[in-house]
């Protein structure tokens, strides 16, 4: 009983097993357990109330004394005990029912990974454990062709291959720039070449970019502090820690137009002659406010500067070419008629040909420049005539012109115009080519320099090079018949001319990148001087170095570029901003002015005489890190990191992407 | 066990401070910090489950129950934090990863009910002021009800009355044969008590004082029975609770192992 104090005695309690896996099935059902117990494989054991044991050939009996001590009736005769019960049917202890249904959720749990633990690739499929969640919505419609495989490789590969995708080194990443670039370095800390350098280690996509976080879930998003933690110059806020601005900032160069925003404003726009063509709205009379970013674009030049500059670029035309002295008279006139094919015959054939055009044109529209044409030609042909068999050739040569090769004409023969020993032979061949060839030659000519005769002699016609040539042939200076109108190609007495059209003019922009690119010296004086070179480009377009390494060879010659089109101010790859939000927020009336302050002390023009871009003195004071915190400081702007920086440079999509768009539309 | 949960408890939330520290850390530096806490949590949900194996190899010197109950109670703590930073959410996104979360609340959730109702459950055993073996109850129980038998027959051969036995025979033993009022017993509502009394008091008064005698053996008997139900409902308890606990615990482990395997070939 249970409170006797020897109830534990073998002598009044049954031995109890509480690792076995089955209670006695009396127990469970509140009778009385059997002394014996079930057995281990869950029969029961109390069928009998003892096991008898054979002791000299006697059955004794082994009931326990706390089942009452051996009975008085003994064993059978066969070694079975007296005392029979009925069977009970043992049951499960908790421990063993707990394990069965432990096995069975496992079971279930298995059953359920393999049925759905997989993509089949069945539409019908419920569900995948491979389903780690909705993407993003700017991502989820490039899955829709290949699946989970337009990101994941090991995507239905089979066990092999998500052994190998276990044990390597296989995520995402790899799989990104499939439709996504940048610029190289891709997996360099902020794709940069420079700081990778310094700082070795690749980076991942999913460092940043985590995906299936639902659609609406912000994939891109970055905290000021992992920023911090690689960056050496840490701080808790642009307002408290962030270093101040450089010195010229926003300025990392000079402009590429070299508009002087402090004598215009301060001297011109102020000088009655020019004051009615000054901005009417200040600075967006000349800046794009509606297309804003991080420039506000200049309007064309037609809309600002022409008002004042549009004669300055028809001002200033360049020569080709400049029909040069001789000392003695380089075209042999009777050769060239007596050589059936000779270049005075074909020039001669090419001039009447053009004769005869003239004549047509002239009949048709009557005009009377026409008509002076045909005369002119008539007057060359007939001159041609005369000299072919007179004694004229035979006497004593006197050239026509006195003039030095024109530097274009000697930089594309490659010879010392100054020299008449050296350019002689080299304009001899010219000449006879141009007049056996026409414009042909002229363009084989730039060719063979290096040139583009489509963008360099655009315009140029056998019409106005033949006639002038073959005068020159003849020792005469060339005439033009009637009016010339001297804009675009023209020849006029020695010289080939050529003279802007307009601003913008497509051939002098060929001709100033030919020599910024490939010109000597005395072609660069001829077409990128800033005081006299052709089509006064320079005057206000900047000549810049392209050499940036500073360790370059300073004999070597370095390549130059006309600056045509504006860049932002700082070239800071990994800076953002936008004006046009703060345009808006400033409104009228206070506009540029509240950040770009004119610096009237600043030598501005002085840095376009100079070929290094970096090299600058700006129209403006630097913009202050101050200016910025008056908003950006007081918690009710953002001044995150991201606020004013990119992490990746030129990022953008590959053209399988775009394609891929396409295909979807 | 509970001084030894309290000590142990401050290296967990160390523990759980240092890798919560070094994720903050690797997240900071652009790593994938789910790698450090992913691993860190399912070695430890392992660690964790080896109490249960450690059951099964009692004749092996292991350490002592106690102390691995300690490091279950505590190591199943920290796996609630290291869940925490390791997804970063309460519910993370994806089917999948929903089940499993739901089966490691599930598991959690059950192992802290566990371990509260054994803390519940010791102090009231002990407040009974006896010790019963949970495999003994059934025996107990057929034991006092042999002797409350034993009571009744003595008392009807020594009195001549019937009143008593008839009694027993119609409501008590009903109460005798098994635990009764198990939900009341398991509240302390005191319904066993309360219906003695009123069954009692409707034979008390036709009872002689020779079998008012045996009424009060019968009473204590009732009173001893009431204790031993006690034991049996909270034992019970004690031990039905792991029903949830343990096989649910099999398959977050089997579901936990799968999702490492996923991560291991579509993530990293």
């Amino acid at each position: 009983m249970i409170l006797r104090d020897d109830r534990f005695s073998e002598k009044v309690s049954p031995y109890l097993r509480p690792n076995f896996p089955y209670v006695c099935g009396r127990a469970a059902a509140w009778g009385k357990p059997c002394h014996n117990g079930p057995t281990a494989d869950g029969s029961c054991g109390g069928t009998s109330e003892c096991h008898p044991y054979n002791e000299g050939g006697r059955w004794i009996c082994r009931r326990p004394p706390s089942a009452g001590g051996p009975c008085s009736e003994g064993p059978l005769p066969d070694g079975s005990c007296c005392k029979t019960l009925t069977a009970c049917q043992p049951r499960r202890t908790v421990r063993k029912v707990r394990g069965r249904v432990s096995v069975m959720v496992a079971a279930v749990v298995i059953a359920a990974i393999a049925a759905f633990g997989f993509d089949f690739g069945n539409q019908e499929q419920v569900a995948s454990s491979l389903d780690a969640g909705p993407l993003s919505s700017i991502h989820q419609n490039f899955t829709s062709e290949q699946g989970c495989n337009a990101c994941h490789a090991a995507h239905g590969s089979g066990a092999l291959g998500w052994l190998e995708a276990a044990m390597t080194k296989s995520g995402p990443s790899d799989n990104c720039t499939n439709c996504h670039q940048f610029k190289n370095p891709v997996n360099g800390p902020h794709n940069s070449a420079l700081i990778s350098a310094s700082h070795p280690g690749s980076t991942s996509c999913t460092m940043c970019h985590t995906e299936h976080k639902g659609a609406d879930a912000n994939i891109v998003k970055m905290d000021d502090a992992q920023c911090n933690s690689c960056h050496k110059a840490k701080f808790a806020s642009f307002a408290t820690n962030h270093k101040e601005f450089s010195e010229t900032y926003p300025f990392g160069q000079r402009t590429a137009i070299a508009f002087n925003h402090s004598s215009h404003f301060g001297k011109h726009f102020k000088d009655a002659r020019y004051s009615k063509n000054a901005p009417a709205n200040g600075c967006v009379g000349c800046h794009n406010v509606a297309l804003a970013e991080r420039n506000v674009p200049v309007r064309g030049f037609d809309d600002t500067c022409a008002g004042c500059h549009q004669d300055t670029v028809a001002g200033r035309e360049f020569v080709m070419f400049t029909f040069p002295e001789f000392e003695e008279n380089p075209i042999d006139i009777e050769d060239i008629i007596e050589s059936p094919g000779g270049t005075l015959a074909a020039a001669a054939k090419a001039t009447q040909d053009l004769q005869g055009e003239v004549e047509k044109l002239a009949e048709t529209t009557g005009s009377a420049s026409s008509k002076a044409i045909v005369e002119e030609i008539k007057t060359i042909l007939a001159d041609l005539g005369d000299r072919v068999g007179s004694e004229e050739a035979d006497e004593e040569f006197e050239p026509i012109s006195s003039e030095t090769l024109s530097p274009v004409s000697a930089e594309l023969l490659g010879v010392n115009g100054e020299e008449v020993g050296e350019y002689a032979e080299a304009t001899k061949t010219l000449v006879e080519g141009v007049l056996e060839n026409g414009v042909t030659a002229l363009a084989e000519l730039v060719d063979e320099a290096g040139g583009n005769p489509d963008s360099l002699l655009r315009g140029l016609s056998n019409s106005t090079v033949v006639p002038a040539f073959t005068a020159w042939a003849a020792n005469k200076e060339y005439e033009a018949a009637g009016e010339t109108i001297e804009k675009g190609w023209y020849a006029n007495e020695l010289s080939l001319v050529y003279r802007a059209t307009a601003h913008g003019d497509p051939v002098m922009k060929a001709w100033l990148d030919y020599a910024a690119q490939n010109g000597s010296e005395s072609l660069n004086e001829a077409f990128l001087s800033r005081t006299d070179g052709a089509g006064a480009c320079t005057k206000c377009h900047a000549v810049s170095s392209t050499e940036t390494d500073k360790n370059a060879d300073k004999n070597k010659k370095v390549a130059l570029k006309v600056e045509w089109k504006s860049h932002p101010a700082d070239g800071s790859p990994l800076v953002k901003y936008s004006h046009k939000p703060h345009v808006n927020l400033l409104g009228p009336g206070s506009w540029c002015t509240s950040c770009h302050k004119i610096n009237e002390k600043a030598e501005f023009s002085a840095a376009f005489n100079q070929l290094d871009p970096h090299k600058f003195s700006s129209n403006f004071s630097s913009v202050k890190k101050g200016t910025c915190v008056e908003c950006h400081g007081g918690g009710q702007v953002s001044q995150t990191c991201t606020t004013c920086h990119e992490y990746h440079q030129e990022p953008g999509f590959k053209k399988t992407m775009m394609r891929q768009v396409a295909g979807k539309k | 066990m509970t001084k030894n949960i309290s000590i142990l408890s401050i290296f967990g939330v160390i523990a759980l401070i240092v890798v919560g520290y070094n994720a903050q850390k690797m997240d900071l530096n652009l790593q994938n910090s789910s790698v450090l806490t992913g691993y860190t949590l399912i070695a430890v949900m392992l660690c964790v489950a080896l109490l249960n194996t450690r059951k099964k190899l009692s004749m092996i010197p292991l350490g002592k129950a106690s102390s691995w109950v300690v490091f279950h109670v505590v190591g199943g703590l920290l796996c609630v934090g290291l869940f925490w930073v390791h997804t970063n959410t309460f519910w993370p996104r994806g089917l999948y990863e929903g089940f499993l979360a739901g089966a490691f609340y599930l598991v959690s959730l059950s192992g802290i009910f566990g371990y509260l109702i054994q803390r519940l459950n010791s102090r009231k055993l002990t407040e009974t002021g006896i010790e019963v073996i949970y495999e003994r109850i059934p025996l107990e129980l057929r034991e006092i009800q042999e002797k409350a038998e034993e009571y009744i027959r003595e008392c009807t051969e020594a009195t001549g009355s019937d009143v008593l036995a008839n009694h027993y025979l119609n409501t008590m033993v009903w109460y005798f044969q098994k635990p009764r009022f198990y939900w009341s017993t398991l509240f302390g509502a005191g319904n066993a008590k309360v219906w003695f009394r009123s069954e009692g008091a409707s034979v008390k008064r036709y009872l002689s004082s020779e079998e008012l005698d045996y009424f009060q053996h019968l009473e204590e008997l009732v009173e001893l029975k009431m204790l031993v139900d006690t034991h049996f409902v909270h034992q019970n308890l004690n031990k039905k609770w792991l029903l949830l606990h343990v096989p649910l615990s099999v398959g977050l482990v089997i579901m936990a192992l799968w999702h490492l395997l996923l991560v291991e070939v579509y993530a990293l």
